[in-house]
């Protein structure tokens, strides 16, 4: 929980409240922050059990429409789910293998697919995670150069992806291609590993795992194509920018709990016969870091609001909550590290764990540098009268 | 004191002219610098550090700073300035070596002839591997807190209690620490400093886990562990006094710029790599690190002058470590911020070898904690340099 109640400041009201609370039961059921440090040497990087738990318990498909099986619920609700998997650093990938790949798969137009994949995600039989990138810096979600050449019963994709989140023993990868001059968006079984796909992983520093993917004249069915063409290309624009502000919940948790982890600490270590806490310096860098976090939450809010309102803004907004929350929860959690003193640069005291939570969920989906300009870019659209 | 015959060749380095002994140590370096100690954003430890002071030794150049009487090269200020440089310039690892940046001057300073005579050498030829162990679990910020005991019992203290934080201690074969043995009304009072080895019956090592994943710091825990008193350097009771004649010259080297130019240099590659040198954000972080660097290199050269004088400059020592530590954590944060996705995973291949830029991120982080951490050295600055009220 933040240092202010994050329920008085979410813009999801009632539902939100609903999903927070199921979520925390949920979180205190399953998971331990003993699970984030066990993960990191877990070849997934997370556990495939209680992701199967996570989806049973409905999460998964939170976002999707209640006529396809899901909640039906909007971002608002995501990010207060997300809120509360942040702020206990929970390893499972709600938002590369939940909320990306429902999103693609509810929006896609080949329907005999999503029947046959939709069910199986969301009950976390089938763990998808979605191939867009395929270089650094990079985050526009609808550009890509992996070709997928040939026609109908003869498809065949070759090439790479980077930095593809939870790839390790995921059951498919959707993966962004260019199919005859078009974008498109194909479903890749792992089980056809045997037929040319590599996979070469990285650790990263929170213990969860992404890798580069190879595709050497994988064979692909053309039943097998979620969606082509300019449709295509939105529906990843749009999947991939909610998880951005999924990501941006994420990051205000991580930050937010830090900050209170730190607080807490202060009002109980002495030192020169004083709580820390009583230190002048440390209260108002205490406060500074809560004034940060206050102005994270509220960037958040907004782009929130503009992406449920679908307005013009909404990329522009969504650009600086990136920005703004990635530089945010970097710096909180490395400045609570400074308050705890020693005890803070072991591997032993939870505070690190945040920091290296941090860490990734600023670089991963586009970093503050990145996104800062893009806000820049985009800046226009912002200052336009509504 | 007798030359050890494998060592310090015992030539008198400074008396050659600046640029000679640039020359001679820039070409021994080639040549005989191995590949594994020209990693410079890794740390050599153990072994290995042990194996490369001891080939310093062998050909003359280990302990620049000790005075040749002592078996050290001798090197007034500005030649240690250039002997830094070429050890940066040859990109060699950083190395820790407690025995030679803390307890050789001290022992210098406060010693017995005893001490020193059993000591020195052993540290020059590093068969002796010191640590230090200073802080407690509740006396870091507040070390004259310490409750480490130590009661005198015939000619021996009998030392209790339990330290934190002793860096290498499991591979250290001895140790300097702080002990109370009196209880006085002024905390300062009553500690000593006192030597032992690691191997003494009764002193238990258990490594922590840092951020990095190393296991570079320990709890040493003391349980009725007996030193002979003849290991006390300086009086019984004095022991804060001996501590603070090191802590100048620590506050030196921790304040030194290395780490930082150290870090340039790695985001100086990672931009050539990463192809990212040319980008907006990553040409204003490079300009301003690089200004705030200078500036950091010249106070430096400028303390290490005043210094060199025999003086104290005890403000400017605790400013260098605050600008030091500070922009050795900036550059960190810069390169993870510029490195992208490759951030979080961290290694980064630059040529035959690499930059591992969590590894530097977080060697980085508690660079502002050790050494009198930099809200300490505020505090002290505020109260000495600015002479602020405390009331
Ligand atoms: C990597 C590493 C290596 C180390 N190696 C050694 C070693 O070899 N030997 C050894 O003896 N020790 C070693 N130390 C210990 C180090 O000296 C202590 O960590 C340091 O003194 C701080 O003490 P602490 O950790 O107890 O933090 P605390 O003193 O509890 O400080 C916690 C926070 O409170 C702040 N604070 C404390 N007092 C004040 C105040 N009055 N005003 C404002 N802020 C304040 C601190 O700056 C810090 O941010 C090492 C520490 C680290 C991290």
């Amino acid at each position: 929980m933040g240092i202010m109640a994050a329920e008085a400041s979410t813009v999801a009201g009632e539902s939100g409240r609903m999903v927070r609370d199921g979520a925390r039961g949920f979180v205190s059921a399953h998971h331990s922050m003993k699970r984030v440090r066990q993960v990191r040497t877990a070849e997934a990087g997370y556990s495939r059990e209680v992701w199967t738990a996570l989806a049973e318990a409905g999460w998964l498909g939170l976002r999707i429409p209640e006529s396809l099986g899901g909640a039906g619920m909007g971002m608002a609700e995501v990010a207060a789910l997300c809120d509360v998997f942040g702020e206990v650093l929970l390893p499972e990938p709600y938002i590369a293998c939940g909320l990306i790949p429902c999103a693609l798969l509810a929006g896609c137009a080949n329907a005999p697919l999503r029947e046959r994949l939709m069910h199986g995600v969301i009950n976390g039989q089938q763990v998808l995670t979605v191939a867009w990138q395929e270089a650094p810096f990079h985050f526009h979600a609808g550009q890509c150069e992996l070709t997928l050449s040939g026609e109908a019963e003869s498809l065949r994709l070759h090439g790479g992806k980077r930095f593809v989140p939870a790839a390790v023993n995921a059951d498919g990868y959707i993966v962004s291609v260019m199919h005859a001059g078009r974008f498109a968006l194909v479903h890749v079984p792992a089980s056809e590993s045997a037929s040319g796909i590599t996979l070469h992983a990285h650790r990263l520093i929170d213990g969860s795992v992404c890798a580069d993917l190879g595709f050497s004249d994988v064979k692909i069915s053309a039943s097998d194509i979620l969606a082509e063409g300019e449709a295509a290309r939105e529906l990843i624009e749009s999947a991939v920018g909610e998880a951005t502000l999924a990501a941006c919940a994420m990051l205000n948790a991580v930050a937010d709990r830090a900050l209170a982890i730190a607080v807490d600490y202060m009002g109980k270590r002495v030192q020169f016969g004083k709580h820390i806490g009583s230190f002048q310096a440390l209260q108002h860098r205490a406060v500074d870091l809560a004034v940060r976090c206050a102005l994270a939450r509220a960037a958040l809010n907004r782009a929130l609001e503009e992406h449920a309102a679908g307005s013009t803004r909404a990329a522009a907004d969504l650009s600086a909550a990136k920005a703004i929350c990635s530089r945010t929860a970097t710096l909180v959690t490395r400045s609570a590290i400074q308050l705890h003193g020693g005890i803070g640069y072991t591997d032993e005291c939870d505070i690190g764990l945040y920091l290296k939570s941090a860490l990734c969920h600023a670089a991963w989906l586009g970093g503050a540098n990145a996104h800062g300009t893009r806000y820049m870019a985009l800046r226009s659209a912002v200052e336009q009268p509504a | 004191m007798s030359v050890d015959p494998c060592t310090n060749t015992g030539e008198d380095f400074d008396a050659l002219p600046d640029h000679e002994f640039r020359a001679r140590f820039r070409r021994w370096l080639e040549q005989h610098c191995p590949a594994d100690v020209r990693r410079p954003a890794h740390r050599l430890r153990g072994q290995r550090a042990r194996e490369w002071f001891r080939l310093l030794y062998r050909h003359g150049w280990r302990a620049p700073a000790w005075p040749r009487e002592h078996g050290g090269m001798g090197l007034s200020i500005p030649k240690l300035i250039i002997y830094d440089e070429e050890l940066d310039r040859a990109q060699i690892s950083r190395t820790v070596d407690m025995g030679e940046t803390h307890l050789g001057p001290t022992l210098m300073k406060l010693g017995t002839e005893e001490q020193r005579r059993l000591y020195l050498p052993s540290i020059l030829n590093c068969e002796h591997w010191w640590c230090q162990g200073y802080s407690e679990p509740n006396s870091g910020s507040d070390l004259a807190s310490l409750k480490t005991r130590a009661e005198k019992e015939g000619d021996d203290f009998i030392i209790n209690g339990q330290k934190i934080w002793s860096s290498f201690a499991a591979e250290a074969t001895h140790v300097f620490l702080l002990v109370r043995t009196s209880t006085e009304a002024v905390k300062q009072r009553g500690i000593t400093f006192i030597l032992a080895e690691m191997s003494t019956p009764g002193i238990t090592v258990k490594p922590i886990i840092n951020l990095a994943g190393d296991d570079d710091f320990c709890e040493v825990f003391y349980d009725n562990v007996r030193v002979p008193a003849r290991n006390v350097v300086g009086r019984v009771g004095e022991g804060w006094a001996v501590s603070r004649s090191l802590l100048g010259m620590e506050r030196l080297f921790i304040g030194s710029p290395r780490n930082s130019q150290i870090a340039m240099r790695a985001l100086h590659s990672l931009g050539e790599v990463l192809g990212i040198s040319g980008e907006r954000a990553f040409a204003t972080a490079w300009a301003e690190l690089s200004l705030e660097l200078h500036a950091v290199q010249c106070l430096y050269r400028e303390t290490a002058r005043v210094l060199g004088q025999g003086l104290n400059p005890e403000n400017e020592l605790s400013m260098l470590k605050i600008a030091a530590t500070e922009h050795f954590q900036r550059v960190t944060e810069a390169m993870m911020d510029l490195a992208g996705e490759y951030g979080p995973i961290g290694e980064v291949p630059v040529g035959s070898d690499s930059v591992d830029i969590r590894q530097l991120y977080m060697l980085a982080r508690p660079a502002t904690i050790y050494g009198g951490s930099s809200e300490i050295q505020r505090n002290i600055l505020s109260r000495r340099m600015l002479k602020l009220p405390n009331d």
